[in-house]
């Protein structure tokens, strides 16, 4: 993963600019996020039967627990109309490359009202066109990432299919630095 | 039969804030939940306490029951004194024509976001005479409980929640005697997805999907006799089970589903016999939530297209002159009335009559408004709360609503946090609490008022102080003393 890192951004930002900006001690940066982060259409038939093809609903993406790997968030619609959330780990990622998601990845969804999600391994592919991170002090590192992906997964007499595109970046927005910044 | 809930929201009796989670920690308090026990006839009253140590913090509200929770009487014979001793364990109560089910969790201390009781099911029960307001049986039952409904005095039924599933899972229906054999009556023990279960006061209906026959609704009706149990069954096809709505006739014999067409996903409202094994109305574009009459022969439910609400029986369509799109919430039944919520903001709620679809005229009940069936009226007491002022929610407007008016109850003069807690015959319980919101508070005496209401004559005939567990007990782990 290539990291596109600005731990101290304020203080690079002050001194390119000379002594015009005063009181920048920190903080004088603000990350901007672009990117229609995770869309796609879930495909999801449940154990009865019951088959509905539904746009991803409040997709989003997010650094995972290690440098290689994403977690994505969102939701699709039943059959009962109910929303139903989703959530994918895929690790072991990197940048211009197609990876088979049996190799490190899961999906995890409520089968029953109330329920605790049930999590259950991915096949599939997702292939990278450009990943690296942003990071700002304060607020952290945040994901860049452009992928397909088209992962499935089946439990229990369920199938989940999920066509999406993974596309967000963060950039870095100075700030002008003000008094306490 | 309507099934009566008091859980831990309806009271908080404590010496420092109570009412919600802060993102401070705060101090180990004693906090006192009520549940009332009214007599069935006369003016009797116990309230069951159960004290728990509360302690806010960055993870939610945690919550150890501090010892067995007791019966005290608090109107008529044995007014001040301790009348039943129950289990250690978080307790609710249902309440059945003549008794009091103590139902109670082996779950002492838990974690939760709001301060709510856990949902692990319940595992002991005792019941309560209420006439006498004493002990009449207990039993530990050897499945727990997740969904009981009171059936009779001697008769508990427990039924799998009404809950979609994608997955096949265990489907059943069981009744424990606590009169008869330990070990529960099985009704119904099937695999299934989707289930929607309702209680009436002649037995209850299950509807599911069976993972044996999918694309097909199972409905079975339980109904005791003198030799057990009658459990008529029928088989609907080319349709899924929506769960979220069901309706039962007084007798078990008829219910209501709010279904899906296999075929087209077209939702339809089937009123079913299920005795007959009969569809007595296949009504398209229908769904819930939705309402059955008595008898099992008209009902309402929403019209899909616009969110309007059709009464029908089984010649006829009518809607009804509702005043905006209906919430998607089941409505509230006394007799044959029945109380929907309307508009956008779901502030505005009328009485629809289940004889004719009739509808009277609509109330401003404010966001999600305190409502309580009355079926002796029949009719509903509804609370509005001040959700814009200080501390715990004031009550502000106490109403009661029948025979198509709309008539102010007074109010008490502790408004704070107020719980309409039980209503038996043409009597109102309500429970409020002092504020609880300022330092100052803690260090107050903390107690609760108990407001008696004659829903017949519209009057506040009394207000009564109620104790609270005593904080050294507590914190000793020995329980509710007061």
């Amino acid at each position: 993963m290539t990291a596109a890192t600005t731990p101290r951004a304020c203080a690079i930002f002050v001194l390119l600019m000379g002594a015009g900006l005063q009181g920048c001690a920190q903080q004088c940066d603000a990350p901007e996020t672009t990117g229609s982060q995770l869309t796609g259409t879930v495909h999801y038939t449940a154990g009865d039967g019951a088959t509905v093809d539904s746009a991803v609903d409040s997709g989003e993406i997010s650094p995972g627990t290690g440098d290689d790997t994403v977690a994505l968030s969102g939701s699709f619609t039943d059959s009962l109309g109910e929303a139903r959330a989703f959530t994918i780990n895929i690790g072991g990622l990197s940048a211009d490359t197609s990876l088979d998601l049996t190799q490190d990845s899961e999906m995890c969804l409520a089968l029953e009202t109330g329920a605790a999600p049930t999590c259950t391994p991915l096949t599939g592919t997702i292939s990278v066109q450009a990943m690296s991170s942003t990071c700002i002090a304060d607020y952290g590192c945040s994901l860049n990432i452009e992928a397909t992906l088209k992962a499935m997964a089946s439990v229990d007499g369920t199938s989940f299919a999920l066509t999406g595109t993974l596309d967000t970046t963060t950039n870095v927005v100075p700030s002008t630095c003000s008094s306490g910044g | 039969m309507p099934r009566t809930r008091y859980g831990l929201a309806l009271l908080c009796l404590t010496a420092s804030a109570c009412s919600g989670p802060d993102t401070t920690a705060a101090p180990e308090h004693v906090q006192t939940s009520a549940f009332a026990v009214p007599a069935s006839s006369g003016s009797g009253l116990a309230m069951v306490f159960e004290a728990d140590l509360v302690a806010i913090g960055n993870g939610g509200v945690s919550t150890q029951v501090a010892g067995p929770s007791v019966a005290v009487g608090v109107i008529g014979a044995g007014a001040g004194e301790v009348l039943d001793t129950f289990e250690a364990g978080s307790t609710d109560v249902l309440l059945g024509p003549t008794s009091a089910w103590v139902l109670q969790r082996s779950t002492t201390a838990w974690t939760s976001t709001l301060g709510d009781p856990p949902t692990t099911p319940f595992t002991h029960v005792t019941r309560v005479d209420r006439t006498s307001l004493k002990e009449t049986g207990s039993l530990t039952f050897s499945e727990p409980l997740v969904n009981p409904a009171v059936l009779s005095d001697s008769v508990i039924l427990d039924a799998v929640p009404s809950t979609s599933s994608d997955v096949a899972r265990a489907v059943f229906l069981r009744a424990y005697d606590l009169d008869g054999a330990a070990a529960p009556t099985s009704l119904v023990s099937d695999q299934g997805f989707a289930a929607a279960a309702c209680f009436a006061s002649g037995g209850a209906v299950l509807a599911y999907e069976p993972a044996r026959a999918v694309g097909t609704i199972s409905v079975v009706a339980a109904q005791p006799d003198s030799s057990g149990w009658t459990l008529p069954r029928m088989s609907i096809p080319h349709y899924r089970l929506d769960p979220t709505a069901i309706g039962c006739s007084d007798d078990a014999g008829r219910a209501l589903l709010s279904v899906i067409a296999t075929a087209d996903g077209q939702s339809h409202v089937l009123l079913v016999d299920i005795v007959k094994m009969a569809v007595v109305v296949d009504a398209v574009g229908l769904q819930g939530p939705l309402a059955l009459r008595g008898d099992g022969a008209a009902g309402l439910a929403l019209e899909t297209s616009n969110q309007g609400l059709v009464f029908f029986d089984a010649s006829t369509q009518i809607p009804v002159a509702v005043p905006g799109v209906v919430a998607l919430q089941q409505p509230w039944q006394a007799g044959d009335l029945t109380l929907w919520t309307f508009g956008e903001e779901e502030d505005t709620v009328a009485v629809v009559h289940l004889a004719d679809g009739s509808i009277d005229p609509t109330f401003d009940a404010g966001a999600a408004p305190l409502v309580s069936a009355w079926p002796a009226g029949p009719g509903f007491v509804v609370g509005q709360e001040d959700d814009n002022g200080p501390g715990d929610l004031p009550l502000t407007r106490l109403s009661l609503l029948r025979s198509g008016q709309v008539e102010s109850l007074p109010l008490g003069s502790v408004l704070n946090a107020p719980s309409l807690a039980a209503i038996a015959g043409s009597t109102l319980y309500t429970l409020t609490s002092p504020t609880t919101s300022g330092a100052a508070d803690a260090a107050a005496p903390a107690t609760a008022s108990l407001q008696v209401y004659d829903l017949d004559t519209g009057a506040l005939t009394s207000t009564l102080p109620l104790p609270v567990c005593n904080t050294a007990t507590a914190e000793a782990m020995k329980g509710c003393s007061l």
